[in-house]
């Protein structure tokens, strides 16, 4: 009997398919062939392990928190939408839409020329960033600055605090994340950048983080109580610090 | 309370009947957070994943075909999702996770054996897995969730359930004959 055949009566045997046809065909073989029967008892051990899984019950919030997270999601289709629902005539969106670029791209070239533009150097104290609250329960923070810039976004969840930050460091930089240990208990560190992290320090409600190039970092607390639970960002080489803001 | 059809309630959350969807959610979020758990064995990703899924439905349920059935259909994101998030989480490295050189310690109880087991499949093979033995779902519905032919699937299923005996014989929960 050909091995693909033998294997195509071993799959249908497991899985409880065999024809009453093929069943004295599937016996006789098993009969004869020792290894095959070794690999069918195998292949339903494991089956019958796996089929008597038990299923778990659903944590009970788990309803609430997925109709919360549709109705935010709702929210800011409608927000998105009405704009734009409110014009009928196709024709008209795209008049909108290249009239606002062509103001944009004007109002670029004019910038560019006014000398708006030319790169400086900026100080500790000029650092600055925009605060906003986004749809989806984030809120972030961008980081500007001579020697590096990026974004750090933060998001309470019920229990969890999760906090992201994206830099580009221009030379090397210690990332230092302070946090209240009785309100927050580091749950894990997601590393989204290729190099794998080196030099990581934990001690007590701090957390530092040499870097040097691109860092896509998420942290995960699980918060001990629902008030505020700060977290402190700095970034600094030595004594100069480059940036810190207070996330809360 | 009268108990609706998939179809029923799809067909009233079109015409604007929003509990509709509701209980759409309450009929589907145990079985997809059980195979958001049994994916990715943890149950904040396995909470996240239902929520990514749900949103996502209630986004597209207007593009949903009738054609196939609506379980493949959820379940098709739910497995998207959920292999997403695996792969992410490869990344990751948990504070509280035991160091990489120490040995974990075997799992007495089967079930967390097999599960600690189906961890180390790839998470394709592991999502053929969960499918058919755990969800009890046909090689078509199976093909039609991962979009991947019925042949592959039964050749994958039948290597992985050889390899989840190879590593339960390592952890010492099963012999080798």
């Amino acid at each position: 009997m050909k091995t693909e055949t033998k294997h195509h009566l071993l799959q249908r045997a497991v899985d409880g398919t065999l024809s009453d046809h093929e069943k004295p065909e599937w016996q006789a073989l098993l009969q004869r062939d020792p290894e095959l029967l070794k690999e069918f008892e195998l292949q339903k051990e494991i089956v019958a392990a796996l089929e008597g899984l038990p299923t778990v019950e659903a944590p009970a919030h788990l309803g609430d928190s997925i109709l919360r997270a549709v109705k935010r999601q709702k929210a800011g289709r409608t927000i998105k939408r009405s704009f734009w629902s409110r014009r009928p005539v196709l024709d008209i969106k795209y008049i909108y839409s290249f009239s606002a670029g062509l103001a944009l791209g004007l109002l670029l070239l004019l910038l560019v020329h006014s000398g708006l533009f030319t790169e400086t150097s900026l100080q500790t104290s000029q650092l600055s960033g925009t605060l906003r609250t986004m749809d989806s329960g984030w809120q972030s923070k961008t980081i500007s600055g001579a020697k590096i810039h990026g974004k750090i976004s933060w998001k309470y969840q019920d229990a969890a605090m999760d906090v992201q930050l994206i830099l580009k460091p221009q030379e090397s930089a210690d990332i230092v994340f302070d946090y209240a240990r009785n309100h927050l208990q580091l749950r894990g560190i997601r590393n989204d950048a290729g190099a794998p992290l080196q030099g990581l320090h934990m001690d007590e409600g701090r957390l530092t983080l040499p870097v040097n190039s691109l860092c896509k970092l998420q942290l995960s607390f699980d918060r001990q109580s629902s008030d505020a639970a700060p977290v402190q960002l700095l970034i600094k080489k030595n004594n100069e610090l480059f940036f810190t803001y207070q996330l809360d | 309370m009268v108990e609706h059809s998939d179809a029923e309630l799809i067909l009233l959350f079109r015409q604007g009947d929003e509990q509709a969807f509701t209980e759409l959610v309450i009929k589907y979020q145990t079985p997809i957070y059980n195979l958001a758990l049994r994916m990715t064995k943890n149950q904040s990703d396995a909470e996240e994943v239902c929520q990514n899924v749900f949103v996502k439905v209630f986004a597209k349920l207007d593009t949903y075909n009738p054609d196939y059935p609506f379980f493949s259909w959820l379940y098709r994101m739910a497995m998207n999702e959920s292999i997403n998030t695996v792969k992410q989480n490869r990344r990751i490295f948990r504070l509280d996770a035991e160091p990489a050189a120490a040995p974990a310690p075997p799992s007495f109880e089967l079930a967390d054996a097999i599960q600690d087991a189906l961890m180390e499949l790839p998470p394709e093979d592991r999502a053929m897995v969960i499918l058919r033995h755990f969800q009890q779902m046909s090689y078509q519905e199976i093909a039609y969730v991962l979009n991947l032919p019925e042949k592959k699937i039964k050749a994958h299923l039948f290597t992985s359930r050889k390899t989840l005996k190879g590593i339960l014989v390592r952890m010492g929960v099963t012999n080798e004959n």
